[in-house]
């Protein structure tokens, strides 16, 4: 993994840089509310869709509910913000599946290449081969609605990309001298691929990774929007923006407000994504460490 | 999604994400003050229309455009008129015979039935019969034709003609050909006389009328299409080719079922010169378009931009704000749509009438309306529709919480129901989730805990047809709406409750004494009307008292559509849903804006 030393260099320099930082403080509070969101709610029957009031229908943002209320009477920030535990769940849960699946896969096709490698590979390609968001649709659909069901489609269709990411980097890792010296002093395949190669082409992945929760949070309200995604009434942000539509030109604010927090989330996780590869590419770094502004 | 694809991202992608934050900020702010811009300049935003791929059609909307939007100073007498339907839906066949599904829309327009029915006045219209008569207990049926009536393609109808339609669509046995079953024999007067025989006594005159299976076409197609009789194959390829072979008012001059319909006037019509024929205006639009729009805030967009004429639905939320608008007007009319909750009757807890009860008393009926509907709908009492004949008004369920909890306590469960119930309904209907999601909050008022599942309509319908077999895997309560094929109460309650009905039947509800009872009803319809009802009534009591189902609403019907559209009520009739009949339109105040 990234050493002690790194971590604070790059803390270092997206400390450094506004933008930079943003990202890491949206990212952060995301995870922060998504965790405790069930504690924290103002409405929590409104929230999980337990109740409905009918005298409250189509409220405007107000002090009582800043994000208004929706065609059950329910409030919108309530829904938004237990939302956000759902798109945290999908997040993790989709980079986390397609991880286990992707890195092992290319790891060892990477390392032990031959004909195990080549199937592997290939393996890999036939998945490739569709869109990746067509093929989560296809799944989603087959599989049925449901927040699981979301994220094993979501998974399937981008293990491949990781399983690619890996192969490249541990192709060119493998013939590098300490490997071999590892090989002669008598390792086990096993130990070298998982102790001393693998957190070598890992940097680019953990890059990756950071990028894919925002692409996750995103394809999975996608699936909401079109109907084979997450359950109602759960309040998963891109079924809340759907839920809204009908109701737009009565009530613009069920729409906008979970639409925003999509864009926030995914934008923050872009720009915390893109800090972390300007930090961990030596170069760049040695640039901008020499050059002062850090 | 590629790593390389994402590299230098950073700066651009914060400066897109402002952008689309202000994009939305201004369609928000855009789409609350749109009525009134409209009224000034109803053309002042084209482009608002253009993101919407389902709106752009090739062609004939380019003429469209510029015919219909003239300024009104230069008036157009020459020119054609043009109305524009907007339709949720894609039309399905073309085939007469065995169309059972949205293509009646079009299809009331271009073929004629014998008869029509104007189900709120209870009175036929005449169509391509003049007169009519039975025999006492309504076996023998005999259909005077009209005189001097032409098909399409100039073959004058006769009674051979009849015949000939009728007997091709008994004889493909699609669609809603079951209408025929009661029919023994069709016999050929003379040219314009036509006689059935039935097998068992049935209201022929209103089997006439449907709006499936009851056109008229001509024979001629057998050789249009190069086939050998009427029920080859070729026929119905000719049909859904996009040809027509009717004897309508207007003519099916283009067929792009995914996105348009293009009808034009028949000028040849009988009705066009017949005096007072409540069926015909003499300003009647030369150009009737059907334009595929699938999404109901799309339709009032375009509807407000004057894109097009007439919206089959605009989200009813905003009806009341569409009412006070000086371009537009609202007609409501009943349907005989409503939507009911069947019950698996057959899967515990629910095989006890006393849990189905506690249920029935536990929807608020009220709020449902209002919420899913914004108050467009009637509460039901029983499943025939209101406004529809054998309609009842003392088929209600009291909402009353401490009455269901007591009737809950009494089949033994006084703390609520340990198992959670299971609710399907259609993926993608607002209407049937937002009544999903109150009953589901309700139920939970005295425990009973419900779990909503939208589903495709197949999935839907495949799981709820295991039940039959195996009632223990299917659903536990299914959200439905239902619309007659005709107008009778046999259609609901044959369909829903008897026990031989194995396709719609999806309470799994078994009771002789009720079979017994519409089935009786049924022949009685056309001789001892008081009888008929009489039985009806009785029937829907036992369901009252059963409660395999419980009827939710009593759909209507909202139409928005520009002010120049003049007779749009008298062309809404609930038993051809979705039709609007364009010949007794009247446009002359169309163009003049």
């Amino acid at each position: 993994m990234i050493a002690l030393e790194d971590l604070k260099t790059t803390f270092r320099l997206i400390r450094r840089n506004p933008v930079s930082l943003t990202g890491l403080v949206i990212v952060l509070a995301f995870f922060a509310v998504g965790v405790t969101a069930p504690y924290i709610l103002p409405y929590p029957e409104d929230a999980w869709g337990e109740v409905y009031h009918l005298e409250k229908r189509f409220l405007p943002p107000s002090l009582e509910h800043p994000f208004g209320t929706d065609e059950m009477g329910r409030d919108v920030f309530s829904r938004v913000l237990l939302g956000a535990r759902f798109s945290l769940i999908i997040a993790v849960g989709v980079v986390g599946l397609a991880l286990l699946i992707g890195i092992p896969v290319g790891l060892i096709a990477g390392y032990l290449g031959g004909r195990i490698g080549t199937a592997l590979m290939r393996v890999t390609d036939m998945f490739l081969a569709f869109p990746p968001l067509l093929l989560a649709i296809a799944l989603a659909a087959t599989l049925g609605r449901g927040l699981t069901n979301t994220i094993i489609a979501l998974a399937i269709s981008w293990w491949p990309w990781y399983a690619r990411l890996v192969y490249v980097q541990v192709n060119s890792i493998k013939s590098l001298p300490y490997v071999d010296a590892a090989k002669i002093v008598g390792l086990s395949p096993l130990a070298i691929m998982f102790k001393h190669v693998l957190p070598n082409a890992l940097t680019p992945v953990t890059v990756q990774a950071a990028l894919d929760m925002g692409s996750a949070i995103l394809e999975a309200a996608g699936l909401s929007f079109l109907g084979v995604g997450v359950k109602p009434p759960t309040p998963e942000w891109g079924l809340l923006v759907t839920e809204g539509w009908t109701s737009i030109n009565v009530a613009w604010w069920i729409s906008l407000f979970p639409g925003l927090a999509i864009l926030v989330t995914v934008l923050g996780f872009n720009l915390l994504a893109d800090a972390l590869r300007e930090a961990s590419d030596p170069r760049l770094r040695r640039i901008l460490l020499v050059s002062g502004r850090v | 999604m590629t790593y390389q694809g994402l590299r230098g991202l950073s700066r651009t992608t914060a400066v897109i994400a402002i952008i689309i934050v202000l994009v939305i900020v201004g369609a928000a702010l855009y789409m609350t003050r749109a009525p009134e811009e409209t009224e000034t300049s109803p053309m002042a935003t084209p482009t608002e229309t253009s993101p919407s791929p389902t709106v752009t059609a090739p062609a004939a909307e380019t003429t469209t455009q510029t015919v219909s939007q003239q300024p009104p100073t230069t008036p157009t007498t020459k020119k054609k008129t043009i109305v524009i339907y907007a339709s949720l839906s894609e039309m399905t066949g073309a085939d007469p015979s065995t169309e059972f599904s949205n293509s009646i829309l079009w299809m009331c327009l271009v073929y004629e039935p014998l008869l029509w029915y104007d189900p709120l006045k209870d009175e036929f219209i005449p169509a391509l019969a003049v007169k009519w008569e039975s025999n006492e207990d309504g076996t023998i049926w005999t259909f005077y034709l009209r005189k001097g009536v032409k098909f399409h393609d100039g073959t004058p109808l006769t009674a051979e003609a009849v015949k000939a339609s009728i007997e091709r669509t008994i004889a493909l046995g699609q669609g809603a050909a079951f209408i025929w079953d009661p029919v023994e024999k069709i016999e050929v007067v003379d040219d314009y006389t036509i006689r059935f025989y039935l097998k068992y006594p049935a209201a022929l005159d209103k089997i006439a009328a449907s709006a499936y299976g009851a056109w008229i076409f001509s024979p001629k197609v057998v050789e249009y299409a190069g086939a050998k009789n009427l029920t080859d194959p070729k026929v119905a390829e000719w049909f859904n080719a996009g040809n027509d072979a009717g004897t309508g008012p207007y003519k099916l001059v283009k067929w792009d079922p995914e996105n348009e319909v293009v009808l034009e006037k028949n000028p040849d019509w009988w009705g066009w010169k017949l005096k007072d024929y409540p069926m015909a205006s003499p300003n009647a639009p030369d150009v009737f378009i059907v334009k595929i729009v699938k999404d109901a805030v799309t339709q009032e967009r375009l509807l407000l931009t004057g894109d097009i004429h007439i919206a089959q639905y605009v989200p009813l939320e905003d009806v009341e704000k569409l009412k006070n608008n000086p371009n537009l007007q609202v007609v409501i009319k009943p349907s005989f749509q409503n939507l009911l909750m069947l019950i698996n009757t057959k899967k515990p807890p629910l095989d006890n009438v006393l849990v189905r009860r506690a249920i029935a008393h536990a929807i608020p009926y009220e709020d449902i309306v209002k919420i899913a509907r914004a108050g467009l709908a009637r509460v039901a009492s029983g499943p025939i529709p209101y406004g529809m004949w054998g309609h009842f008004e003392d088929l209600r369920y009291e909402y009353n919480l401490t009455l269901a909890k007591e009737l809950l306590a009494k089949a033994g469960y006084p703390d609520g129901i340990d198992r959670t119930l299971l609710l399907v309904y259609t993926a993608g209907d607002i209407y049937e989730k937002r009544t999903a999601e109150v009953i589901k909050a309700s139920l939970a008022k005295i425990g009973i805990k419900v779990e909503i599942r939208p589903m495709s309509w197949e999935e839907q319908w495949s799981l709820a047809q295991s039940g039959w077999e195996n009632p223990e895997a299917a659903q536990d309560l299914f959200i439905f709406y239902w619309w007659p094929t005709y107008i009778t109460p046999f259609d609901f309650l044959y369909n829903m409750f008897h026990s031989d009905s194995k396709i719609f039947n999806l309470c799994y509800y078994e009771n002789p004494e009720f079979n017994k009872l519409i089935e009786e009803a049924v022949t009685l319809e056309a001789s001892n009307r008081e009888k008929a009802l009489e039985l009806y009534h009785q029937a829907q009591k036992i369901l009252y008292e059963d409660v395999p189902a419980i009827p939710l609403w009593d759909s209507v019907d909202v139409r928005v559509a520009v002010k120049g559209i003049g007779n749009l009520d008298k062309a809404i009739n609930p038993a051809y849903p979705t039709v609007i009949f364009a010949q007794v339109l009247d446009v002359s105040g169309l163009q003049q804006g």
